[in-house]
Protein backbone atom coordinates (compact mmCIF):
# COMPACT_ATOMS: atom_id res chain seq x y z
CA UNK A 1 0.00 0.00 0.00
CA UNK A 2 3.03 2.27 0.71
CA UNK A 3 4.53 1.89 -2.65
CA UNK A 4 1.17 2.50 -4.27
CA UNK A 5 0.86 5.66 -2.30
CA UNK A 6 4.44 6.77 -2.88
CA UNK A 7 3.77 5.76 -6.65
CA UNK A 8 0.73 8.11 -6.60
CA UNK A 9 2.49 11.15 -5.06
CA UNK A 10 5.05 10.53 -7.71
CA UNK A 11 3.39 10.27 -10.54
CA UNK A 12 1.16 13.49 -9.66
CA UNK A 13 4.35 15.05 -8.73
CA UNK A 14 5.53 14.45 -12.41
CA UNK A 15 2.36 15.83 -13.68
CA UNK A 16 1.95 19.06 -11.64
CA UNK A 17 5.48 19.70 -13.01
CA UNK A 18 4.38 19.18 -16.39
CA UNK A 19 1.93 20.68 -17.17
CA UNK A 20 2.45 24.06 -14.69
CA UNK A 21 5.74 24.50 -16.81
CA UNK A 22 4.13 25.49 -19.80
CA UNK A 23 2.43 28.71 -17.79
CA UNK A 24 0.26 29.84 -20.87
CA UNK A 25 -1.09 26.46 -21.86
CA UNK A 26 -1.94 26.31 -18.18
CA UNK A 27 -3.71 29.06 -17.25
CA UNK A 28 -5.52 28.57 -20.70
CA UNK A 29 -6.07 24.82 -19.62
CA UNK A 30 -8.13 26.29 -16.21
CA UNK A 31 -10.01 29.01 -18.21
CA UNK A 32 -11.43 26.10 -20.84
CA UNK A 33 -12.98 24.15 -17.93
CA UNK A 34 -14.88 27.43 -16.66
CA UNK A 35 -16.13 28.56 -19.99
CA UNK A 36 -16.96 24.51 -20.96
CA UNK A 37 -19.08 24.63 -17.62
CA UNK A 38 -20.69 27.99 -18.55
CA UNK A 39 -21.27 26.57 -22.42
CA UNK A 40 -23.03 23.56 -21.23
CA UNK A 41 -25.75 26.62 -20.34
CA UNK A 42 -26.84 26.53 -23.77
CA UNK A 43 -27.89 23.03 -24.18
CA UNK A 44 -30.37 23.48 -21.48
CA UNK A 45 -32.65 25.55 -24.23
CA UNK A 46 -32.52 23.20 -26.69
CA UNK A 47 -34.12 20.20 -24.53
CA UNK A 48 -37.88 20.26 -23.92
CA UNK A 49 -38.45 20.66 -19.80
CA UNK A 50 -41.73 19.07 -20.22
CA UNK A 51 -40.48 15.97 -22.27
CA UNK A 52 -37.11 15.91 -19.98
CA UNK A 53 -39.32 16.33 -16.50
CA UNK A 54 -41.64 13.47 -17.86
CA UNK A 55 -38.56 11.10 -18.52
CA UNK A 56 -36.08 11.59 -15.55
CA UNK A 57 -38.26 14.01 -13.28
CA UNK A 58 -36.05 16.99 -13.52
CA UNK A 59 -36.32 19.30 -16.11
CA UNK A 60 -32.54 21.07 -15.44
CA UNK A 61 -30.87 19.93 -18.57
CA UNK A 62 -27.92 21.82 -17.73
CA UNK A 63 -27.45 19.58 -14.37
CA UNK A 64 -28.26 16.44 -15.99
CA UNK A 65 -25.27 17.11 -18.53
CA UNK A 66 -22.69 18.75 -16.62
CA UNK A 67 -22.90 15.45 -14.23
CA UNK A 68 -22.63 13.15 -17.86
CA UNK A 69 -19.73 15.89 -18.88
CA UNK A 70 -18.05 14.49 -15.42
CA UNK A 71 -18.46 11.16 -15.77
CA UNK A 72 -17.02 11.33 -18.89
CA UNK A 73 -14.06 12.64 -17.91
CA UNK A 74 -13.69 10.14 -14.97
CA UNK A 75 -14.03 6.77 -16.93
CA UNK A 76 -11.87 8.22 -19.55
CA UNK A 77 -9.16 8.43 -16.74
CA UNK A 78 -10.35 5.13 -15.58
CA UNK A 79 -10.63 3.27 -18.42
CA UNK A 80 -7.51 4.84 -20.97
CA UNK A 81 -5.77 6.80 -18.48
CA UNK A 82 -3.43 3.54 -18.07
CA UNK A 83 -3.68 1.66 -21.59
CA UNK A 84 -2.85 5.71 -22.94
CA UNK A 85 0.57 6.14 -20.72
CA UNK A 86 1.65 2.51 -22.07
CA UNK A 87 1.18 3.18 -25.38
CA UNK A 88 3.23 6.64 -25.10
CA UNK A 89 5.86 4.03 -23.22
CA UNK A 90 5.64 1.79 -25.61
CA UNK A 91 6.53 4.50 -28.75
CA UNK A 92 8.94 5.95 -26.43
CA UNK A 93 10.59 2.89 -25.43
CA UNK A 94 10.21 3.95 -22.08
CA UNK A 95 8.44 0.73 -21.22
CA UNK A 96 11.60 -1.36 -20.94
CA UNK A 97 13.08 0.14 -18.44
CA UNK A 98 9.30 0.50 -16.62
CA UNK A 99 9.39 -3.59 -16.74
CA UNK A 100 12.63 -4.28 -16.10
CA UNK A 101 12.48 -2.21 -12.78
CA UNK A 102 11.23 -4.01 -9.58
CA UNK A 103 7.33 -1.48 -9.04
CA UNK A 104 4.06 -3.62 -9.65
CA UNK A 105 3.24 -3.36 -13.12
CA UNK A 106 -0.65 -3.05 -11.67
CA UNK A 107 -0.10 -0.59 -8.68
CA UNK A 108 2.04 1.62 -11.62
CA UNK A 109 -1.16 1.23 -13.73
CA UNK A 110 -3.58 2.28 -11.04
CA UNK A 111 -0.88 4.97 -9.92
CA UNK A 112 -0.87 6.52 -13.23
CA UNK A 113 -5.01 6.75 -13.14
CA UNK A 114 -5.23 8.21 -9.48
CA UNK A 115 -2.67 10.94 -10.38
CA UNK A 116 -4.41 11.61 -13.51
CA UNK A 117 -7.71 11.86 -11.45
CA UNK A 118 -6.44 14.15 -8.99
CA UNK A 119 -4.74 16.98 -11.24
CA UNK A 120 -7.74 16.51 -13.79
CA UNK A 121 -9.98 16.97 -10.66
CA UNK A 122 -8.30 19.90 -9.26
CA UNK A 123 -7.39 21.55 -12.85
CA UNK A 124 -10.47 20.75 -14.76
CA UNK A 125 -13.06 18.63 -13.99
CA UNK A 126 -13.42 20.10 -10.31
CA UNK A 127 -13.58 23.85 -11.50
CA UNK A 128 -15.69 22.53 -13.89
CA UNK A 129 -18.33 20.89 -11.85
CA UNK A 130 -18.28 24.15 -9.05
CA UNK A 131 -18.65 26.45 -11.42
CA UNK A 132 -21.62 24.40 -13.00
CA UNK A 133 -23.20 23.59 -9.72
CA UNK A 134 -23.35 27.86 -9.10
CA UNK A 135 -24.77 27.87 -12.37
CA UNK A 136 -27.14 25.10 -11.93
CA UNK A 137 -29.49 26.53 -9.11
CA UNK A 138 -29.57 22.80 -7.37
CA UNK A 139 -29.61 22.87 -3.83
CA UNK A 140 -27.65 20.45 -2.55
CA UNK A 141 -26.98 18.42 1.12
CA UNK A 142 -23.93 17.35 2.47
CA UNK A 143 -25.20 13.77 2.71
CA UNK A 144 -26.23 14.23 -0.97
CA UNK A 145 -22.73 15.41 -2.11
CA UNK A 146 -21.34 12.53 0.33
CA UNK A 147 -23.53 9.84 -1.53
CA UNK A 148 -22.56 10.98 -5.08
CA UNK A 149 -18.73 10.82 -4.22
CA UNK A 150 -19.44 7.21 -3.49
CA UNK A 151 -21.10 6.35 -5.93
CA UNK A 152 -18.55 8.27 -8.10
CA UNK A 153 -15.65 6.90 -6.57
CA UNK A 154 -17.21 3.18 -6.90
CA UNK A 155 -17.71 3.77 -10.46
CA UNK A 156 -14.12 4.60 -11.46
CA UNK A 157 -12.84 2.40 -9.27
CA UNK A 158 -14.62 -0.43 -10.95
CA UNK A 159 -13.54 1.46 -14.24
CA UNK A 160 -9.79 1.45 -13.16
CA UNK A 161 -10.02 -2.37 -13.35
CA UNK A 162 -11.62 -2.45 -17.03
CA UNK A 163 -8.73 0.14 -17.75
CA UNK A 164 -5.82 -2.76 -16.28
CA UNK A 165 -7.32 -5.07 -18.65
CA UNK A 166 -7.21 -2.86 -21.42
CA UNK A 167 -3.65 -2.13 -20.40
CA UNK A 168 -3.02 -6.14 -20.66
CA UNK A 169 -5.00 -6.12 -23.97
CA UNK A 170 -2.93 -3.17 -25.42
CA UNK A 171 0.19 -5.01 -24.38
CA UNK A 172 -0.55 -7.92 -25.73
CA UNK A 173 -2.12 -6.61 -29.09
CA UNK A 174 0.27 -3.42 -29.43
CA UNK A 175 -2.79 -1.10 -30.35
CA UNK A 176 -6.57 -0.98 -29.23
CA UNK A 177 -7.60 2.10 -30.81
CA UNK A 178 -10.11 0.38 -32.48
CA UNK A 179 -11.64 -0.74 -29.25
CA UNK A 180 -11.43 2.13 -27.39
CA UNK A 181 -13.31 4.11 -29.98
CA UNK A 182 -16.08 1.51 -29.98
CA UNK A 183 -16.24 1.54 -25.93
CA UNK A 184 -16.62 5.26 -25.94
CA UNK A 185 -19.41 5.50 -28.79
CA UNK A 186 -20.79 2.79 -26.35
CA UNK A 187 -20.27 4.91 -23.06
CA UNK A 188 -21.50 8.14 -24.33
CA UNK A 189 -24.58 6.79 -26.67
CA UNK A 190 -25.21 3.95 -23.67
CA UNK A 191 -25.32 4.86 -20.87
CA UNK A 192 -27.70 8.15 -20.73
CA UNK A 193 -24.38 10.60 -20.32
CA UNK A 194 -25.98 12.72 -22.67
CA UNK A 195 -29.22 11.60 -23.88
CA UNK A 196 -31.62 9.81 -21.22
CA UNK A 197 -32.16 6.97 -21.30
CA UNK A 198 -35.80 6.87 -21.28
CA UNK A 199 -35.50 8.49 -24.75
CA UNK A 200 -33.46 5.40 -26.19
CA UNK A 201 -35.48 2.09 -27.73
CA UNK A 202 -35.91 -0.56 -25.69
CA UNK A 203 -32.98 -3.00 -26.60
CA UNK A 204 -30.63 0.08 -26.02
CA UNK A 205 -32.14 0.65 -22.62
CA UNK A 206 -31.88 -3.17 -22.30
CA UNK A 207 -27.80 -3.10 -23.04
CA UNK A 208 -27.42 0.09 -21.12
CA UNK A 209 -28.78 -1.78 -17.60
CA UNK A 210 -25.55 -3.94 -18.45
CA UNK A 211 -23.21 -1.31 -18.37
CA UNK A 212 -22.19 -0.32 -14.40
CA UNK A 213 -21.39 3.03 -15.70
CA UNK A 214 -25.29 3.30 -16.29
CA UNK A 215 -25.89 3.14 -12.60
CA UNK A 216 -23.27 5.15 -11.67
CA UNK A 217 -24.61 8.26 -13.56
CA UNK A 218 -28.20 7.62 -12.59
CA UNK A 219 -27.73 7.30 -9.06
CA UNK A 220 -25.29 10.55 -8.99
CA UNK A 221 -28.11 12.47 -10.82
CA UNK A 222 -30.55 10.91 -8.10
CA UNK A 223 -28.56 12.08 -5.47
CA UNK A 224 -27.56 15.52 -6.46
CA UNK A 225 -31.03 16.38 -8.66
CA UNK A 226 -33.87 14.09 -7.10
CA UNK A 227 -33.95 12.05 -10.59
CA UNK A 228 -36.24 9.11 -10.94
CA UNK A 229 -33.38 5.99 -11.13
CA UNK A 230 -33.82 3.86 -14.10
CA UNK B 1 24.86 -15.15 -5.86
CA UNK B 2 26.05 -18.44 -6.03
CA UNK B 3 29.80 -19.03 -6.32
CA UNK B 4 30.36 -15.54 -7.50
CA UNK B 5 28.19 -16.36 -10.86
CA UNK B 6 26.52 -13.15 -11.14
CA UNK B 7 24.40 -14.02 -14.68
CA UNK B 8 24.24 -17.79 -16.26
CA UNK B 9 22.07 -19.14 -18.60
CA UNK B 10 21.70 -22.78 -19.92
CA UNK B 11 20.38 -23.59 -23.02
CA UNK B 12 18.12 -20.74 -24.09
CA UNK B 13 15.72 -20.29 -26.73
CA UNK B 14 14.06 -18.07 -28.28
CA UNK B 15 11.89 -18.11 -31.81
CA UNK B 16 10.06 -15.02 -32.88
CA UNK B 17 6.68 -15.77 -35.17
CA UNK B 18 5.89 -12.00 -37.27
CA UNK B 19 4.15 -12.78 -40.72
CA UNK B 20 3.92 -16.48 -40.57
CA UNK B 21 7.58 -16.54 -40.32
CA UNK B 22 9.96 -18.12 -37.64
CA UNK B 23 13.10 -16.58 -36.41
CA UNK B 24 15.44 -18.49 -34.29
CA UNK B 25 16.69 -15.60 -32.39
CA UNK B 26 18.79 -17.25 -29.77
CA UNK B 27 19.11 -21.53 -30.22
CA UNK B 28 20.61 -22.95 -27.44
CA UNK B 29 23.02 -20.23 -25.66
CA UNK B 30 25.10 -20.75 -22.42
CA UNK B 31 26.52 -18.36 -20.82
CA UNK B 32 27.99 -17.41 -17.32
CA UNK B 33 29.06 -13.71 -16.06
CA UNK B 34 30.73 -13.87 -12.68
CA UNK B 35 30.47 -11.10 -10.16
CA UNK B 36 33.32 -7.98 -10.29
CA UNK B 37 33.71 -8.56 -14.25
CA UNK B 38 32.34 -6.85 -17.27
CA UNK B 39 31.75 -8.97 -20.39
CA UNK B 40 31.03 -7.45 -23.89
CA UNK B 41 28.59 -9.12 -25.95
CA UNK B 42 29.44 -8.86 -29.40
CA UNK B 43 27.86 -9.97 -32.60
CA UNK B 44 26.43 -8.56 -35.65
CA UNK B 45 23.10 -6.82 -36.32
CA UNK B 46 20.50 -9.63 -35.78
CA UNK B 47 22.65 -12.18 -34.51
CA UNK B 48 20.54 -12.16 -30.61
CA UNK B 49 22.59 -10.00 -28.60
CA UNK B 50 18.94 -7.31 -27.65
CA UNK B 51 16.89 -10.78 -27.35
CA UNK B 52 19.08 -12.12 -24.67
CA UNK B 53 19.72 -9.17 -22.76
CA UNK B 54 15.78 -8.53 -22.82
CA UNK B 55 15.41 -12.09 -21.16
CA UNK B 56 17.43 -11.82 -18.47
CA UNK B 57 16.45 -8.23 -17.79
CA UNK B 58 13.13 -10.12 -17.14
CA UNK B 59 11.48 -7.82 -20.26
CA UNK B 60 11.03 -11.66 -22.58
CA UNK B 61 10.12 -14.96 -21.60
CA UNK B 62 12.30 -17.56 -23.12
CA UNK B 63 11.07 -20.27 -25.33
CA UNK B 64 13.34 -23.05 -23.76
CA UNK B 65 15.93 -23.23 -21.68
CA UNK B 66 17.13 -21.08 -17.93
CA UNK B 67 18.76 -18.37 -16.80
CA UNK B 68 19.80 -17.16 -13.70
CA UNK B 69 20.44 -13.36 -12.38
CA UNK B 70 21.76 -12.85 -8.71
CA UNK B 71 20.91 -16.86 -8.62
CA UNK B 72 17.52 -15.80 -9.10
CA UNK B 73 15.56 -17.21 -12.52
CA UNK B 74 14.12 -14.69 -14.46
CA UNK B 75 11.09 -16.53 -15.48
CA UNK B 76 9.99 -17.75 -11.83
CA UNK B 77 11.33 -14.63 -9.65
CA UNK B 78 11.38 -11.94 -12.22
CA UNK B 79 10.17 -9.84 -9.65
CA UNK B 80 13.61 -10.83 -7.46
CA UNK B 81 15.70 -10.26 -10.67
CA UNK B 82 14.62 -6.41 -11.01
CA UNK B 83 15.42 -5.76 -7.56
CA UNK B 84 18.94 -6.66 -8.13
CA UNK B 85 19.47 -5.22 -11.73
CA UNK B 86 20.05 -2.04 -14.00
CA UNK B 87 18.53 -1.54 -17.12
CA UNK B 88 20.05 0.45 -20.24
CA UNK B 89 17.81 -0.04 -23.52
CA UNK B 90 18.69 1.20 -26.90
CA UNK B 91 15.67 3.52 -26.73
CA UNK B 92 17.61 6.68 -25.33
CA UNK B 93 16.26 9.53 -27.24
CA UNK B 94 12.80 9.61 -26.01
CA UNK B 95 12.48 7.31 -22.90
CA UNK B 96 12.02 9.76 -20.51
CA UNK B 97 9.96 12.52 -19.45
CA UNK B 98 10.37 15.46 -21.83
CA UNK B 99 8.97 18.22 -19.84
CA UNK B 100 11.23 17.41 -16.56
CA UNK B 101 14.62 18.21 -16.32
CA UNK B 102 17.40 15.42 -16.15
CA UNK B 103 17.29 15.87 -12.35
CA UNK B 104 13.88 15.73 -11.72
CA UNK B 105 13.37 12.57 -14.14
CA UNK B 106 15.97 10.79 -11.98
CA UNK B 107 14.62 11.57 -8.60
CA UNK B 108 11.23 10.75 -9.95
CA UNK B 109 12.85 7.02 -11.56
CA UNK B 110 14.75 6.56 -8.48
CA UNK B 111 11.90 7.06 -6.09
CA UNK B 112 9.37 5.76 -7.80
CA UNK B 113 10.76 2.80 -9.35
CA UNK B 114 13.37 1.68 -6.80
CA UNK B 115 11.43 3.38 -3.78
CA UNK B 116 14.74 5.38 -2.81
CA UNK B 117 14.31 8.19 -0.09
CA UNK B 118 14.26 11.59 -1.62
CA UNK B 119 17.39 12.42 0.72
CA UNK B 120 18.98 9.07 -0.78
CA UNK B 121 17.45 9.89 -4.87
CA UNK B 122 19.04 13.55 -4.25
CA UNK B 123 22.82 12.23 -3.64
CA UNK B 124 22.95 9.86 -5.96
CA UNK B 125 21.98 11.76 -8.57
CA UNK B 126 24.81 14.39 -7.61
CA UNK B 127 27.49 11.45 -7.32
CA UNK B 128 26.62 10.25 -10.56
CA UNK B 129 26.19 13.53 -12.00
CA UNK B 130 29.99 14.23 -10.98
CA UNK B 131 31.19 11.24 -11.54
CA UNK B 132 30.26 11.00 -15.39
CA UNK B 133 30.72 14.55 -16.16
CA UNK B 134 26.86 15.37 -16.55
CA UNK B 135 26.64 17.31 -13.50
CA UNK B 136 25.92 20.88 -15.67
CA UNK B 137 22.98 19.10 -17.75
CA UNK B 138 21.13 18.38 -14.76
CA UNK B 139 19.21 21.40 -14.72
CA UNK B 140 18.46 20.87 -18.55
CA UNK B 141 14.93 19.95 -19.99
CA UNK B 142 15.08 16.31 -21.09
CA UNK B 143 14.00 17.08 -24.50
CA UNK B 144 16.50 19.57 -24.97
CA UNK B 145 19.51 17.11 -24.40
CA UNK B 146 21.57 16.31 -27.00
CA UNK B 147 21.93 12.63 -28.36
CA UNK B 148 24.93 11.87 -26.32
CA UNK B 149 23.38 13.78 -23.31
CA UNK B 150 20.36 11.81 -23.56
CA UNK B 151 22.27 8.10 -23.79
CA UNK B 152 24.50 9.32 -20.69
CA UNK B 153 20.95 9.88 -18.87
CA UNK B 154 19.87 6.64 -19.52
CA UNK B 155 23.23 5.30 -18.42
CA UNK B 156 22.88 7.13 -15.44
CA UNK B 157 19.53 5.87 -14.69
CA UNK B 158 20.56 2.26 -14.83
CA UNK B 159 23.25 2.91 -12.29
CA UNK B 160 20.77 4.99 -10.30
CA UNK B 161 20.09 2.08 -7.39
CA UNK B 162 23.19 1.15 -7.21
CA UNK B 163 22.91 -2.57 -9.22
CA UNK B 164 24.11 -5.63 -8.44
CA UNK B 165 23.69 -6.63 -12.20
CA UNK B 166 23.78 -4.12 -15.23
CA UNK B 167 22.27 -4.75 -18.23
CA UNK B 168 23.45 -2.09 -21.03
CA UNK B 169 22.18 -2.44 -25.03
CA UNK B 170 25.38 -0.48 -26.91
CA UNK B 171 25.75 2.10 -24.13
CA UNK B 172 28.36 4.12 -25.94
CA UNK B 173 25.98 4.85 -28.75
CA UNK B 174 26.23 8.61 -29.39
CA UNK B 175 28.39 9.42 -26.86
CA UNK B 176 31.83 11.63 -28.03
CA UNK B 177 34.89 10.18 -27.43
CA UNK B 178 35.39 11.82 -23.55
CA UNK B 179 32.34 11.08 -22.40
CA UNK B 180 32.58 7.26 -24.19
CA UNK B 181 35.68 6.78 -22.65
CA UNK B 182 34.32 8.62 -18.98
CA UNK B 183 31.68 5.95 -19.01
CA UNK B 184 33.52 3.15 -20.03
CA UNK B 185 36.32 3.97 -17.27
CA UNK B 186 33.53 4.44 -14.37
CA UNK B 187 31.78 1.35 -15.73
CA UNK B 188 35.17 -0.85 -14.99
CA UNK B 189 35.48 0.58 -11.71
CA UNK B 190 31.79 0.19 -10.62
CA UNK B 191 31.79 -2.91 -11.57
CA UNK B 192 34.93 -3.49 -9.36
CA UNK B 193 34.32 -1.19 -5.91
CA UNK B 194 30.96 -2.92 -5.98
CA UNK B 195 31.43 -6.45 -7.18
CA UNK B 196 28.99 -5.88 -9.67
CA UNK B 197 28.75 -7.94 -13.20
CA UNK B 198 27.99 -6.14 -16.39
CA UNK B 199 26.66 -7.48 -18.97
CA UNK B 200 27.21 -4.82 -22.28
CA UNK B 201 26.40 -5.10 -25.74
CA UNK B 202 28.83 -3.09 -28.24
CA UNK B 203 29.37 -3.16 -31.86
CA UNK B 204 32.38 -0.83 -31.19
CA UNK B 205 35.91 -3.28 -30.67
CA UNK B 206 37.30 -0.69 -28.99
CA UNK B 207 35.23 -0.19 -26.39
CA UNK B 208 35.20 -4.17 -25.56
CA UNK B 209 39.34 -3.96 -25.57
CA UNK B 210 39.12 -1.71 -23.09
CA UNK B 211 36.37 -2.61 -20.87
CA UNK B 212 35.80 -6.29 -20.92
CA UNK B 213 37.09 -9.03 -18.80
CA UNK B 214 35.95 -11.38 -21.28
CA UNK B 215 33.82 -11.25 -24.07
CA UNK B 216 30.76 -13.64 -25.70
CA UNK B 217 30.40 -13.37 -29.58
CA UNK B 218 27.23 -14.05 -30.58
CA UNK B 219 25.88 -14.91 -34.10
CA UNK B 220 22.72 -16.25 -35.36
CA UNK B 221 21.37 -17.30 -31.99
CA UNK B 222 24.80 -19.23 -31.16
CA UNK B 223 27.52 -18.05 -29.10
CA UNK B 224 30.59 -18.40 -31.39
CA UNK B 225 33.18 -17.49 -28.95
CA UNK B 226 33.56 -17.13 -24.43
CA UNK B 227 36.50 -16.27 -23.52
CA UNK B 228 38.82 -12.97 -23.01
CA UNK B 229 39.72 -10.42 -26.08
CA UNK B 230 42.88 -11.69 -26.63
CA UNK B 231 41.44 -15.05 -26.67
CA UNK B 232 39.10 -14.10 -29.27
CA UNK B 233 41.62 -12.87 -31.54
CA UNK B 234 43.87 -16.00 -31.92
CA UNK B 235 40.62 -18.43 -31.86
CA UNK B 236 40.36 -17.96 -35.39
CA UNK B 237 42.47 -19.51 -38.03
CA UNK B 238 43.70 -16.62 -39.51
CA UNK B 239 44.74 -15.15 -36.19
CA UNK B 240 48.38 -14.15 -37.13
CA UNK B 241 48.90 -11.46 -39.99
CA UNK B 242 51.52 -10.00 -41.78
CA UNK B 243 51.51 -6.60 -42.69
CA UNK B 244 53.30 -5.35 -45.92
CA UNK B 245 53.76 -1.24 -45.97
CA UNK B 246 53.41 0.52 -49.27
CA UNK B 247 51.26 0.59 -51.86
CA UNK B 248 53.57 0.39 -55.13
CA UNK B 249 53.62 -3.12 -55.06
CA UNK B 250 53.18 -4.59 -58.81
CA UNK B 251 50.21 -6.79 -59.55
CA UNK B 252 52.78 -9.72 -60.26
CA UNK B 253 54.93 -9.43 -56.65
CA UNK B 254 51.44 -9.29 -55.03
CA UNK B 255 49.66 -12.67 -56.97
CA UNK B 256 53.11 -14.28 -55.64
CA UNK B 257 52.87 -13.09 -52.42
CA UNK B 258 48.98 -13.73 -51.98
CA UNK B 259 49.89 -17.58 -53.10
CA UNK B 260 52.34 -17.82 -50.50
CA UNK B 261 51.78 -21.31 -48.39
CA UNK B 262 50.01 -20.63 -45.27
CA UNK B 263 48.52 -17.56 -46.24
CA UNK B 264 44.92 -17.69 -45.69
CA UNK B 265 43.65 -14.96 -47.10
CA UNK B 266 44.54 -10.92 -47.64
CA UNK B 267 43.53 -7.72 -47.14
CA UNK B 268 44.51 -4.80 -49.19
CA UNK B 269 44.44 -1.40 -47.26
CA UNK B 270 45.22 2.58 -48.53
CA UNK B 271 48.94 1.48 -46.52
CA UNK B 272 49.66 -1.80 -48.14
CA UNK B 273 48.51 -5.44 -47.45
CA UNK B 274 47.59 -7.72 -45.18
CA UNK B 275 48.16 -11.53 -45.12
CA UNK B 276 46.26 -13.74 -42.89
CA UNK B 277 47.74 -16.44 -41.55
CA UNK B 278 47.90 -19.53 -39.41
CA UNK B 279 51.85 -19.04 -38.30
CA UNK B 280 53.00 -15.61 -39.43
CA UNK B 281 56.66 -17.05 -39.10
CA UNK B 282 56.48 -19.63 -41.17
CA UNK B 283 55.10 -17.38 -44.27
CA UNK B 284 57.28 -14.35 -43.55
CA UNK B 285 60.76 -15.35 -44.87
CA UNK B 286 59.03 -15.89 -48.23
CA UNK B 287 57.03 -12.35 -47.96
CA UNK B 288 60.65 -10.69 -47.60
CA UNK B 289 62.32 -13.01 -50.34
CA UNK B 290 59.49 -12.05 -52.93
CA UNK B 291 59.37 -8.54 -52.54
CA UNK B 292 63.77 -8.54 -52.56
CA UNK B 293 63.77 -10.47 -55.66
CA UNK B 294 60.92 -8.09 -57.26
CA UNK B 295 63.15 -4.77 -55.92
CA UNK B 296 60.29 -4.23 -53.36
CA UNK B 297 61.89 -2.46 -50.09
CA UNK B 298 59.32 -1.79 -47.98
CA UNK B 299 58.15 -2.61 -44.34
CA UNK B 300 56.94 -5.73 -43.29
CA UNK B 301 56.59 -7.07 -40.11
CA UNK B 302 54.25 -9.10 -37.50
CA UNK B 303 51.16 -8.26 -35.84
CA UNK B 304 48.30 -9.58 -33.90
CA UNK B 305 44.51 -9.49 -35.71
CA UNK B 306 42.77 -6.86 -34.36
CA UNK B 307 39.64 -7.59 -32.45
CA UNK B 308 37.77 -5.79 -34.79
CA UNK B 309 39.37 -8.08 -37.32
CA UNK B 310 38.61 -11.47 -35.46
CA UNK B 311 35.08 -10.70 -35.52
CA UNK B 312 34.53 -10.61 -38.96
CA UNK B 313 36.39 -13.27 -39.67
CA UNK B 314 34.08 -15.18 -37.33
CA UNK B 315 30.94 -13.36 -38.75
CA UNK B 316 31.96 -14.00 -42.32
CA UNK B 317 31.96 -17.95 -41.06
CA UNK B 318 36.08 -17.99 -40.44
CA UNK B 319 37.32 -20.94 -38.94
CA UNK B 320 37.67 -20.74 -35.22
CA UNK B 321 41.18 -22.92 -34.02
Amino acid sequence: MNGFVELTVMSTWRRLRSITRYKLNFAMDLVIGIVMAAGLLIFQYIVNPASLQSAVGSANYFSFLLIGVAFQAYYGIALWGSPGELQNELTTGQIEYTFASPVSRYAYMLSYVFSDAIVATLFQIGPMVVIGAVFSGVSLSLTDISWSLTVLALTFLAFCQLGVLFSCALLLFKNVSALSTLMNFLFQFGTGMFVPLQYLPGALQVLSFVIPLTHGIDLTRHFLMGTKTV
Amino acid sequence: MTNGIAVEAQGLRKTYRTGGKEVQALRGVNLEVEQGKVVCLLGPNGAGKTTLVKILATLLMPDGGWARVAGLDVVSRGNGVRKVIGYAGQDSERSAYFRLTARENLLFFSRTFHGMSNQEAKGRIEELADALGFADKLDTYFIALSGGEKQMFVIMRALISRPEVVFMDEPSKSLDPVAASNVRSYLKDYARARDAALLVTTHNMKEAEDISDSVIMINKGEVLFDGTPEGMKTSVMKAAVVQIGGNHIGEDTKRIITAIPGVLDFAEEGQGIRLYCRDAYEVLPHVVRTLKESGNRVPVGVEYLTLEEAFKIMVGGGAVR
